[in-house]
């Protein structure tokens, strides 16, 4: 039932409540058929005169002052926050482009040294180790890396020391498979020095080092073993 | 342009700057969703604004929560943080005050159910009544001159009953009355801010009412 509606019989605990409040705030319109009725009924008169104290004690209430050292507390809690949420938004924006192209860069160092290990050319560790320091500094698997890349430097100098010529046709066709896959990195370096961070060259770069990295191991166990 | 640069008062260095956004609008002058999108595009002096309007406001709220001083600062504290945190997602959907009391009130309702998870132990504050700091001390206000010292004693006591009675009311009775009668904001507002229905809004806010009553007989002479 609304406020302004022909009251039939008595408004409800709501109704009475919200009349109260008119009264009690001075800043809302005021129902006059509500009005009329309470005027007229004794038991809602004595029903808003019991709200009303009620709503008034309320209203007398002292507000608590906030201490002297609240806002500074506010601001200097506010300043953290905003410190904490840089610091956390960092790596995510200009991060990732960053871990990318360090990555695959260290990829594909590991690619040449794994391939310079293979066909027994001397290979220069310099671009391994800065692309290694770099990895170290943002990825957080450049352990696993290292321990690879040692890993492969140690089995292609044991390779070195063995002779160059393949000893059956599956090993030069392991070999042909390597040197096919060393192109492939080299047209995805490309493609990356072109569109630094491109995820597509990245996953090329990677599948075939992975893949290099097999076929040595197995030329290597064949060898050896 | 001569006229006009006689008309100009140098300006006394004791004089108070007004603190203008870049579009050179007042800060002061801003509504609360303007500053609070400001604030989310970094302009922190639009935060401090935001913080001095509704401060009191929220601590207030808070305190006829949980009924301590020093919980409720804390916890007013963890509203404003929870502003900065959310500031870059804010969108003006809602009234400003909508958002900010939705946010105070899950931090409420978190503390609450802390506080029944948190053994009770025997509290000395609890042995001799409520903790004085927290009660309206008249005799601050004696040195006043315009502070009617009977009515701040009053008022004080008023204060006392009204925050016991609330006390004894269930919560989500409670929050709906204090945020109803102490921070006037509409029943449609509260029933975002506790994502109710409207009508179980009124419905509390009346129960409310009812439980408050027996508490506050005692003060009908004084109003």
């Amino acid at each position: 039932m609304g406020l302004d509606q022909k009251l039939r019989r008595h408004p409800t605990r709501y109704q009475l409540v919200a009349y109260t409040e008119t009264m009690v705030d001075r800043n809302a319109p005021v129902s006059a058929v509500l009005a009329a009725h309470v005027a007229a009924c004794p038991m809602c008169a004595a029903e808003v005169k019991s709200i009303r104290a009620s709503l008034e004690c309320a209203a007398r209430a002292a507000l608590l002052e906030p201490s002297s050292d609240l806002t500074a507390q506010i601001l200097l809690k506010a300043k953290s926050e905003r410190e904490e949420t840089r610091v956390r938004r960092r790596p995510s924006s200009f991060g990732v482009a960053f871990r990318m192209i360090a990555f695959t860069s260290a990829m594909a160092a590991v690619a040449v040294v794994i391939f310079g290990a293979a066909i027994g050319q001397p290979i220069s560790m310099k671009p391994l180790e800065t692309a290694l320091q770099q990895v170290s500094t943002v990825v957080p698997s450049a352990d696993v890396i290292q321990k690879a890349a040692a890993e492969v430097k140690a089995l292609g100098a044991a390779m070195r020391t063995a002779t160059s010529k393949p000893q059956s046709l599956q090993e030069l066709e392991q070999r042909r498979a390597v040197s096919a896959m060393d192109a492939d990195i080299a047209a995805a370096q490309a493609a990356l020095q072109r569109n630094p961070g491109c995820v597509r060259a990245t996953h090329i770069v990677n599948a075939n080092i992975q893949r290099q990295a097999e076929t040595l191991r197995h030329l290597y166990i064949e060898r050896k073993l | 342009m001569a006229e006009v640069r006689s008309n100009v008062v140098p300006m006394p260095n004791t004089a108070r700057l007004r603190v203008v956004s870049p579009d050179g609008l007042p800060l002061t002058e801003r509504s609360n969703e303007e500053l609070m999108l400001a604030h989310g595009q970094g302009n922190e002096e639009a935060f401090v604004e935001l913080v001095r309007r509704h401060q009191k406001g929220v601590l207030n709220y808070i305190y006829r929560m949980v009924h301590n001083r020093h919980v409720a600062e804390e916890l007013a504290q963890e509203v404003f943080v929870a502003l900065v945190k959310n500031a870059g997602r804010y969108q003006p959907t809602a009234k400003f005050t909508t958002y900010l009391y939705t946010i105070a009130s899950n931090i409420v309702s978190k503390e609450w159910a802390r506080q029944k998870r948190r053994p009770k132990l025997f509290s000395l504050t609890t042995w001799f009544g409520k903790e004085e700091e927290d009660e309206f001390d008249p005799l601050e206000h004696s040195g006043d001159e315009n502070a009617d010292v009977v009515e701040a004693f009053e008022r004080g006591e008023i204060s006392e009953a009204v925050n016991t009675a609330l006390n004894h009311l269930p919560e989500h009775q409670r929050e709906a009355f204090v945020l109803r009668r102490f921070q006037d904001i509409s029943y449609e507002e509260i029933a975002e801010i506790l994502d109710v229905p409207v009508g179980t809004v009124k419905s509390r806010v009346v129960r409310a009412e009812r439980g408050l009553r027996p508490y506050l007989e005692r003060f009908r002479e004084y109003v």
